[in-house]
């Protein structure tokens, strides 16, 4: 009561009011006791300026029937009830697991999957350049067989060749083997 | 022994016996309840806050205080005023709440910004009337910005005595106030309403 109180602003509660007006609010509200309210009814058969401010206090009352109102939404019990339930369900397996709510105080969700996809995402990518460079170096033939398969035909006819003295030896073979000018053969 | 007199009292309250079934774990009955009051509780929010998700969520907010204090309930009072006890509570966090958010400056607004106090458009209301009557939805700005012009503890006494037909004694319980100070509120209230409403008699 008494923190609603503080609420309040002092001189909303206790001010100067004029009391004849109090007494006619609490006439018009129906507050008063019996003997109070015969007494304002006589009050206000012989005071005029009483009575019209009575009436002018009682039609004041009934502009408020003008304000706007509003009431629940179609689907609020079933929201309402809803929440209840979600919550009165997650006070029972709070209770239940007592062990996964503590492990969730230690790692929060969030952190725990970022992590995690993090992680595997990792280790897709390391796999996977993995098994690119292993199957490029399947295709990619090893430079020493191609050059020597390149060279293949020179390897077969080498025990001829060594014969052969010097490169001017070759210069005077290939100069003597070339086509005559009716193109017969040498 | 005085209080289990009043205790009988309130136990005759069809309300305070459903929440008595609510406290022995009666799912049926809190929707019973939920039902009951909704439109009330909402209604009530409404005439304070003019916000309808607001007030529904406020709304549901009161069930819930109501369901989770199920165990502890004791029918101390009529369950309407425990609930709009609990109401009236979460009404004032809210207003107080919105009053501190108004509190951050929103910037350098000089004094002829837009910025229109109740009074203003009040008074603005009132300079038409002499000429033609109001439209019903004039009529109703009007009447809400009078009632805007009061304090946050009249508008409350208003309401809870206006529309939810409420004794003195049950505002005062409901507001923490003895029914001498709810007379008073009650009082200032109307007087300052005949005074902005007057003119529209």
């Amino acid at each position: 009561m008494t923190e609603q109180n503080h609420n309040l602003q002092h001189d909303e509660i206790v001010g100067n009011d004029d009391p004849q007006i109090t007494e006619l609010v609490a006439y018009l509200d129906g507050e008063l006791p019996e003997q109070d309210a015969d007494r304002v009814e006589r009050m206000l058969q012989d005071n005029a300026p009483l009575r019209r401010d009575a009436e002018c206090l009682d039609r004041t009352w009934q502009l408020l029937d003008s304000l706007e109102s509003a009431t629940a939404s179609g689907e609020f019990t079933q929201k309402t009830l809803s929440s209840i339930c979600a919550i009165a369900e997650s006070g029972e397996s709070g209770v239940q697991n007592t062990g996964r709510w503590s492990l969730k105080k230690l790692l929060p969700g969030t952190l725990l999957s970022k992590g995690l996809i993090w992680c595997l995402a990792g280790f897709l990518a390391c796999s996977a350049g993995l098994m690119l460079s292993r199957k490029a170096r399947r295709e990619q033939p090893d430079s020493t067989d191609a050059l020597i398969l390149k060279d293949l035909d020179l390897y077969l006819r080498y025990p001829k060749l060594w014969r052969i003295p010097d490169v001017q030896f070759l210069k005077d073979v290939s100069s003597s083997s070339e086509p005559s000018e009716n193109g017969d053969p040498p | 022994m005085v209080s289990q007199s009043f205790q009988n009292q309130y136990l005759s309250d069809p309300d305070v016996q459903l929440m008595l079934k609510v406290s022995a774990g009666d799912e049926d009955a809190f929707e019973q309840l939920v039902q009951r009051y909704q439109d009330r509780l909402v209604g009530f929010f409404f005439h304070l806050i003019h916000d309808r998700t607001t007030c529904e969520d406020l709304a549901q907010e009161a069930f819930l205080r109501v369901y989770k204090s199920r165990e502890r309930y004791e029918p101390t009072a009529r369950f309407s005023t425990w609930l709009f006890r609990i109401a009236h509570n979460l009404a004032s966090n809210q207003k107080r709440g919105a009053a501190r958010r108004r509190e951050i400056p929103l910037g350098n607004r000089s004094a002829d910004d837009d910025f229109r106090p109740q009074e203003q458009i009040l008074a603005d209301k009132s300079a038409l009337m002499p000429t033609r009557q109001l439209d019903s939805r004039e009529m109703q700005d009007v009447v809400r910005s009078a009632v805007e012009e009061l304090t946050e503890g009249q508008r409350t006494a208003v309401i809870l005595h206006k529309f939810e037909e409420m004794s003195y004694e049950e505002i005062g319980e409901i507001m923490g106030l003895g029914t001498v100070a709810v007379k008073s509120l009650l009082s200032r209230a109307r007087s300052k309403l005949k005074e902005a409403l007057e003119k529209f008699l």
